[in-house]
Formats: C-alpha cells, structure tokens, sequence
C-alpha cells in the first residue's frame, strides 16, 4: 500500500519537477542565449516484495541544458567570418564611395588639369589661361589632399575602434576566466553547475567569437581555454592574459595589439583574424593602407613629373620654370625597439619606377635584406648603403647611418606620408613656363629647303643653355658649329650641344645657316606647355603601361571591387551564419508550441498521479472499513 | 525538424528586413535616376564611367583649341586674301609697266600706287589678333614683325609655331609665320633667276628662262656673255666655258640642263647672270618694282633694262602668288582637319554618351518593374507575418 502512495508522489514531484522546467522555458523564450532545459525521468530502482520486484515510480535525474557543442562551435566560427566580412564590406564601400564621388573624383581633377595645361598650350601670352590652369593645379591637389585627409579620418577613426574592441576582448577574457573559476568551484558540490552559469558562458563566448577568430577547448574540469591567433593562449582556466593596444614602434600613428602574459608582452597583430577585429586590420592593410600610398604615388608622380618639364621652360618674363608643385618626401622609420642607433635617408630617384608598396630592411648581422611589406616578397637591391652607393630599388636611394645591431629593421613609407604636405609652389600666372628656353630660326638668306624639325631641351641648367649658337652648312652634308670644324651632318640626325637637341631635316644648300639662340619675348612660344600636356598624359606609371588618370580609376575599380567581393561573401557569410544559427536554436531554442503541448502533458500526468494517490487512499480507506 | 520560436518569429523579421533595404535601393535608383548608387555596386561600370566622363572632359577642351585655331587661320586667310588682290594688282601694274611705249610719267604714276600698295602690304603683315597680339610674328606675339629699316623691310618675330591639338593625339599649327610668308618667297622661277647686267649696252631682254633637265642642273651661277662675233658663250664662276653658240634673236639658250631665250640686239660684252633660286622678300620685290618703274626709259639700253626688270618681277610676283596660294592651300585643308576632327568628335560624343547613359543612368521601365515586385513581395511577407506570429498552441488552452 505505502507503495502506492510513494508511487504516486514521486510521479507528482516529478512532473512537477517538469513543469517548472517547461514554466521556466517559457519564461525565458526570449532570452538571448537561454538554452532550453529538460527534466530527464528515470524510473526508480524496484524494491523486492515478496518473491517479485515493484516498481517505486519515477524520479527526475537532473533538469538538463539541450545543447549541441558541434553546431555551437559552428555557429561561432560562421559569426566570426561574418563579422570581419560586414566590417571589410561597409568600410571599403565608404572608401570607395569617397574614390569614386560623382562630381569631386581625382580622375575628373585630372583630367581638367590636363585640359587646363591644353588651354595654356593654345593661348600661352593668355593670363586667363594660366589662371585657369593655377586653379586647376590648386584643385587638383585639394582632391588629393581631400581624399588622403579623409582616408587619414578614416584610419584614426580605425585605430580608435581597435583600440575599444581589443579593451571588449580584454573584459570578456577577463569574465571567461572568472567564469571557469565559479564553474571549476561548482562542479564540487551537490547539485553541480547552475545552468544559467553555462548559458552566460556561452553568451560570453559568443561575443569573443564575434570580436575575433578564437580557438575554445573544454577541459575535464569544465573550464574553457580559450587561444587567439596562431595559439596564444588568452584565457587559461582561471586566468586571463591581458589583452591591449599600444603604440606601434614602427608608426606613430598606429596601434599594435599586444598580449602581457607573465613574460615579455607579444606583438599578436598580424596573427589576428576574423571578427571584428580581424575586420579592422584587414581593411587597414589592405584598402587604407594601400589606397593611401597610390594615392601618395600619383601625387608624387604628378609633382616629379610636371616638376621636372616645367623646369625645362621658361615663364613669360623669360625666367626659368621653377617647380610646380611641392610634394612630401619618402619617409623612413627606424624602430623605437631598435638595438642599434640605426638611421637612413631616403631619396627618390625614378618616381615613375615607384610601386605604392611599403619596404622593409632588415640587417640580419652579415647582410641587408629588403623586402615588400604588401606582399612580404624580397626586392633585389643595388648598392652598399654609403652615401656614394646608396641601396638603390624600386626608384629610390637609401643612405644609412649610425651602427645595426642584428634584427634591427628600417621601415620605408615611399608614399603614404606624400600627400599632406602637398601644395602648388606658383602663385603667379605669368610665371607659368609655357615656353621653351631656346628658339631656332633659319638663316634669311638660306636657299636650301632643310628646315628645323625640333628642338628640344635636354639639361634645363646648363650653364649656356641660352648662348647663341650658330649651325652653318659649310657644304650639304656637313655642319659647323659656331664656326667650328666641319662634322658629317645627315637629315635628321640629332645636334646636341649646349644642353639642347637641334634636328634638322630636308636638303640644305652650302652657305645656309640656322641660328639657336635664347627665346627672348617668346610670350607666344607654346612649346614647354605641349611637353607639359604631353608629360601629363603619357604613361608614367607601371613601366610606362598606366597614365595618372588611368591609375585613378584604376585604384576605384580595385577599391570598388574589393568592396563588391566584402559584400558578396559577406551575404553569402550572413546566410551561413543565420543557418548554423538556425540548427543551433533549433537544438537549444525554444519553441512556445511545444512547451504548450509539454504543458499539457505534464499536467495530466500530474493530475493521474494525483488520482494514484486518491486510489491508494480510496483503498487503504476500504480496509479500514472493513477492520471497523 | 525542430523549430525556436525565437527563429519562427526571426527569420520573416530578417526578411522583412532585408526586402526594405532592396526596396530602398530600388526607390533611390529611380529617385536619383543613377543606377551606380555606390562604385561597388559595379566597380567595372564605376570605371568605365570616369574614362568615359574623362574622355568628354578632353573633347570640350578639344573643341575649344579647335574653335581657337579656326579664328586664328581664319584671320591669316582673310590677311592672306587681301595679300593675294595686292600682288595681283601688282602683276597689272607689271604688265602695264612692262609696255614699251609708256613714258616716264606714266611709269612714276605706277610707281607711286606700287609704293602705296606695299605700304598696304606691311600693314597686313603686321595685322593684330583680336586679342592684341601679332598674327605673323611667330611666338614673339608681342614684338611688330616688320619694321622699315636701312636695308629694307625686316623681320623681328621668329621662327616658331604652335601646335594646339584638336584631337587626341593630332595637333594642327595654329598659322604660318610672317617669315614663312613674307620673307622667304623663291626666287626666279623656282631653279634659278635671270638677271640682266646693269651696264647692258644693248636692247636684249630675256624671260623667266625654264629648268629642262632637272638631272643636268648643278645650281651653280653662270653667266651668259655676248661676243663681238655674233655668238653667245655660258661661263661659269671660275670663267670657264661651259657652252656656245651664234646668237639668234628669241632662239633658246641651253646649257647645264636650263634654256633661256633672249631677244632684241645685245651688243658685245652684254652679259645675263644665271643666279640659282634664293628667296627673296615681298617688300622687297615691290621696292623693285617701284624702282624700275621709276627708272628712266629714254635710250633703247634702258629700255631693255626695263623689259628685262618687269620680265624677272613678273616672275618673282608670279612666285610670290603661288607662295600664298600655297599657304593658302594648307590653311584650307587645317581648317578642314578641324571641321572633320570637330566632326568625328561630335559623333563620337554621342556613342559615349549613350554608353555612359547605359552604365549609369536608371532603366526605369526594369527599375519599376522591380520596384512593383519588391513591394509586392514586402507586402506578402508582411501579412503572412502577421497571420504567423498570431498562430499560438495557448491560444487553445
């Protein structure tokens, strides 16, 4: 009989057991993170009566978390991938959008200042032609510095969310070991770990997952080791390792993040990836950096280029051009951490030869190696590094100073730091040089029909660029100099002297003469702006393959594209996150309908066990009776 | 499969969601009428387009250097037709100098309007630009070109042209210079000129003379003598002979690959200078021949000298024609280099900008179309959302 009644209430207690399992799903169905709970019933052990063994009823073992660690892991490692592809997507875009501006691009700036020197070319002695071409010069270089000061908001806006992000990681590290601690105490007493401690660990995990790509093992003890980038460990058990930023010894201006264990702290930067993070330093490697420094190499060809003709003319008071623009130079970085008093100056020798990388040298104790920080490929140097032979590649000499010890680097920065000091050097318009130094004439008298077929200015500071030198034809093939002693002349063929190329074509008759001599009041002379035009317009860049312009639009359909790929994998890792998601919480999640029909079930079952007891008691009442 | 209610009610939302910024998308393509809302939307057609708007950059500069250069050979050929009516006034007046019946008088009225209409001639040549500077002085725009001084009229612009460019890569110079034109006109007939010597006795006139055989021509100077015995001998600079004849009034005279003619009765020791072709000024020629006709015209001697002098300027202003008519010429076919690039450039013009039309700008008929659809779809995972979220097991509780 007490059986019965012992029968009865454990199926009461357990059901009831139930019941607060499913109230509390219920309760919690929109908690983020909440993992379903359900009470597992085992039927409890016989006792012997007689010669047969009774059932004693029903007993809930422990109300137990549904979870599959599989599909959660999978769900993290997707919402790692989908994190750092959201942050490379937008962040591109915005780069992009900025390159790419409809009205205010640097393709269209330009393009007006080529048409700009065209003006100048067609109307040289025009002061409103030369003024339009100030402008557009003044234009052209706000749109670059616009777009670089922009990038730079961009790079320090960057910076400064790594620099939260690393802090969140650094708290959520810190929670994860506490974490362990409590769960690793719990796992002592009776009733074990507290669910909703697993579920706050999972949510903390999550968060991680979403910071940055982390690796999380699960010991015996129930604690989680948690280990970033390429295996260092950031939480331990109990303990975490601090997590942080500080300043890049190679860059002022940029972030490294560290990790201070019990040792020396270590430069985990470029081991991150996925999550946010990971996001935000590839978008600053790839996209910030990268577009910075073309943006750097046009401005630096531009000026080296147009610098460099101009220089060959002369303005309209006869003066000689002077330089166009003023650009910034190379700049060379010897580490803060450098064991040696390391130093080095950088000069640009071929700015056409330049390739928007950034450059590191490394003195390995016997010898120097330089390599390419975009892709880490090694470059082959000419050279020793002593003022008379400097390391010369990719269109740059380097001249060390000061004593390496081995491991000490130098990091060159050709063009990134280019463009803010940029500004254009002409303030006056009739100072433009429009013109060539040197005109040639024929002779009056000359009867022959050879006439000049160009003259062009090779060395625009020769000291007597702008002597007069006359080019007699003693006899039909032959030339004098000045007077000087007859050479074996041929139509064409290139007369070079004084820092000037004369050609004349066609069939002199003896006795001719063509005189080169200073172009004095040349105010129509057009010639140095064709050249400007012409400079401007060639392909200066990639081995003469890619105009400036080119390189412009080149840089947006690289940006633009890079951007497209972010948001195309991007969605696809969206829609593979929200599927893992989806299996995750269709294992974890709950589901109102079947906690409703849970309900239903456990109720009755209570009500039935209520109604064992009521029998029991209905029985045991008989007998009685029957006794009285 | 098991579903979380959190997802059943999630996953519309996220659609909901994601059907809106579509639809936004949609709704600001046919707002801005711009197909490229971002450059990474297409970066290929984003390129495209900036080459595109670069090229129709360089074609308004283009057509503004090619709007400039036709004023400017307009001008030199509205110069260059005034030069034309005076030389051709000149070559009348030649003409009428070169008849032998004509007194001094009437030569010195010829005279004076030759000097007149050289006076004329400089003028044109020193014609200004609208914008102030010299048409034909080369580069030197500021300087006057031609100015009287002792040895005549002198040339002070330069040598040099510009070249504006009228199409990519093809650059048209903006005119000629004024020594080009004025300064540099060939002399005689293009070979060689004929000249009579001043101390001629005798009544022998000679024409322009022609190159026969161009191969036998050394362009060397002779000079043609006339002997006591009827004959005529071609020496050569250092006096040795180079041919001989006897001498017949108007029969030709050949030697070295040339023939002249001389008619009338040159006496003995009459001589004619074969001079190869040099160049010689305009303002120059028109100085001769205001010269000539001021020259006297009494003995049968002066006479000829007159005849031979308008016989070698009938030439020369014959050469001085052509020379403008040659430039002329090339002006024309500049400014038709410009009508056509002009020409070329406007067709052009318009393939582009119904490509760039076709990268950028919003199809409206495919952008509607989309935008129905999108709202059709939005509305539809909204009501059968709102018919999802209110299905509940408790409801029957």
């Amino acid at each position: 009989m007490s059986n019965l009644f012992r029968t009865g209430l454990s199926g009461l207690q357990s059901f009831q057991r139930a019941l607060d399992a499913t109230s509390q799903n219920i309760a919690n169905s929109n908690t983020e993170g909440y993992v379903r709970q359900r009470a597992d019933f085992t039927t409890r052990v016989s006792s012997l009566v007689g010669d047969t063994w009774l059932g004693t009823g029903v007993a809930v073992g422990r109300v137990r978390r549904v979870v599959n660690d599989f599909l959660v892991d999978q769900s993290r490692t997707a919402q790692s991938g989908a994190a750092r592809l959201d942050v490379l997507a937008s962040r591109s875009a915005r780069v992009a959008d900025l390159l790419g501006n409809s009205t205010a691009n640097l393709s269209n700036s330009l393009q007006r200042l080529q048409n700009a020197v065209d003006g100048v070319a067609s109307e040289p002695a025009s002061i409103a032609a030369r003024q339009v071409l100030l402008g557009e010069l003044q234009g052209t270089v706000s749109q670059l510095r616009s777009v670089d000061g922009r990038l730079r908001e961009f790079e320090i806006e960057n910076e400064g969310q790594i620099a939260a992000e690393v802090s969140t990681v650094d708290g959520l590290a810190s929670g994860l070991a506490a974490m362990n601690r409590e769960i690793a105490a719990a796992k002592a007493t009776p009733g074990g770990v507290r669910n909703e401690l697993l579920d706050e660990r999972d949510r903390l995990l999550d968060d991680l997952a979403s910071k940055l790509s982390v690796r999380f093992v699960t010991t015996e003890s129930g604690t989680v080791n948690v280990f970033a980038g390429q295996g260092q460990p950031m939480v331990l058990g109990a303990f975490a390792s601090r997590i942080g930023v500080e300043q890049d010894p190679t860059d002022g201006t940029r972030k490294r993040v560290v990790l201070r264990g019990d040792g020396p702290s270590v430069d985990i930067t470029n081991s991150l990836a996925g999550g946010v993070i990971g996001g935000l330093l590839e978008f600053r490697r790839q996209v910030l950096d990268a577009t910075r420094n073309e943006i750097g190499r046009i401005a630096t060809v531009l000026a080296t280029s147009l610098n460099d003709q101009h220089a060959r003319g002369v303005d309209l008071t006869g003066a000689a051009g002077g330089a166009l623009l003023a650009v910034g130079t190379p700049r060379v970085v010897a580490p803060s951490d450098n064991g040696g008093t390391l130093a080095a100056t950088v000069t640009l020798v071929d700015a056409r030869a330049l390739t928007g990388a950034d450059y590191r040298l490394d003195w390995t104790g016997s010898e120097w190696r330089a390599r390419r920080l975009d892709d880490g490929s090694s470059v082959a140097t000419s050279g020793t590094g002593t003022v008379a032979d400097p390391f010369i590649f990719d269109g740059m000499a380097v001249t060390l100073s000061g004593a390496a010890v081995a491991g000490d680097r130098l990091v060159l920065r050709p063009t990134r730091e280019t463009v803010a000091s940029m500004a254009v050097s002409v303030g006056l318009p009739a100072r433009i040089a429009a013109a060539s130094p040197v005109r040639a004439g024929a002779a009056a008298g000359n009867t022959g029909g050879a006439t000049v077929s160009s003259l062009e200015v090779l060395d625009a500071v020769h000291p007597a660029l702008r002597d007069t030198v006359t080019v007699a034809f003693p006899t039909a093939s032959t030339i004098s100099i000045d007077g000087g002693a007859p050479q074996v002349w041929a139509s064409g063929q290139a007369i070079d002297v004084n820092g000037w190329r004369l050609r004349i074509e066609g069939a002199p008759t003896a006795g001719d003469q063509f005189t080169v001599s200073s172009n004095i009041s040349g105010r129509g002379d057009n010639r140095n702006a064709v050249l400007l035009s012409d400079a401007l317009r060639s392909p200066l860049l990639e081995s003469g393959t890619v105009s400036l312009a080119d390189a412009a639009t080149r840089l947006l359909s690289g940006v633009g594209t890079f951007a497209q790929q972010a948001t195309r994998n991007s969605e696809v890792q969206r829609i593979a996150y929200q599927e893992s998601t989806k299996q995750r919480q269709a294992i974890s999640g709950v589901n109102l309908d079947e906690e409703a029909a849970n309900l239903l079930r456990y109720q009755q079952a209570y009500q039935a066990s209520a109604q064992v007891i009521r029998a029991a008691n209905e029985v045991f009442r008989m007998l009685i009776d029957i006794v009285r | 499969m098991r579903i979380s209610t959190l997802n059943f009610l999630q996953g519309p939302v996220e659609s909901i969601t994601k059907l809106q910024g579509e639809l936004q998308r949609t709704q600001a393509q046919v707002a801005s009428g711009t197909r490229l809302i971002s450059p990474s939307d297409d970066p290929a057609a984003a390129g495209r387009v900036q080459e595109l708007e670069r090229w129709k950059l360089a074609a308004t500069q283009q057509q503004r250097n090619g709007d400039l250069l036709t004023s400017r050979l307009s001008l030199q050929e509205t110069a260059l037709a005034d030069v034309t009516d005076i030389l051709q006034r000149m070559q009348e007046l030649a003409v009428q100098g070169g008849n032998g019946a004509l007194e001094s008088s009437a030569r010195g009225m010829l005279a004076v309007e030759v000097r007149s209409r050289a006076e004329q001639l400089l003028q044109i040549a020193n014609r200004r630009t609208p914008s102030g500077g010299h048409l034909f002085s080369g580069a030197r725009i500021a300087t006057e070109p031609f100015s009287r001084q002792s040895g005549g009229i002198q040339y002070q612009g330069d040598d040099l042209l510009r070249m504006v460019e009228i199409a990519p890569g093809q650059r048209v110079a903006d005119g000629f210079t004024g020594s080009d034109l004025f300064m540099r006109v060939p002399a005689g007939n293009g070979s060689f000129s004929l000249r009579a010597d001043p101390a001629n006795a005798g009544s022998g006139v000679t024409g322009a003379g022609a190159l026969v055989d161009p191969t036998a021509w050394d362009g060397a100077p002779y000079r043609v003598l006339f002997m006591a015995d009827g004959t005529w001998e071609a020496r050569d600079a250092d006096d040795a002979l180079v041919a001989t004849a006897s001498y017949a009034s108007g029969a030709a005279i050949e030697f070295r690959g040339i023939r002249l003619s001389v008619s009338g009765t040159p006496v003995a020791g009459d001589r004619f200078h074969v001079e190869p072709s040099g160049s010689e000024d305009m303002f120059g020629t028109l100085e001769r021949l205001a010269a000539s006709l001021e020259a006297p015209v009494a003995t049968a001697a002066q006479r000829a000298a007159a005849a031979n002098a308008m016989n070698a300027l009938l030439t020369q202003l014959g050469q001085a024609m052509d020379h403008v008519s040659d430039a002329r010429s090339i002006i024309g076919a500049r400014l038709t280099a410009v009508d056509a690039a002009s020409a070329s450039r406007a067709a052009l013009e318009e393939d582009i900008s119904t490509s760039l039309s076709n990268l950028r700008d919003t199809d409206y008929t495919e952008a509607l179309t989309r935008l129905n659809l999108q709202l059709t779809g939005l509305q539809a995972a909204q009501q059968s959302y709102a018919k999802l979220a209110r299905l509940s097991l408790f409801d029957y509780l």
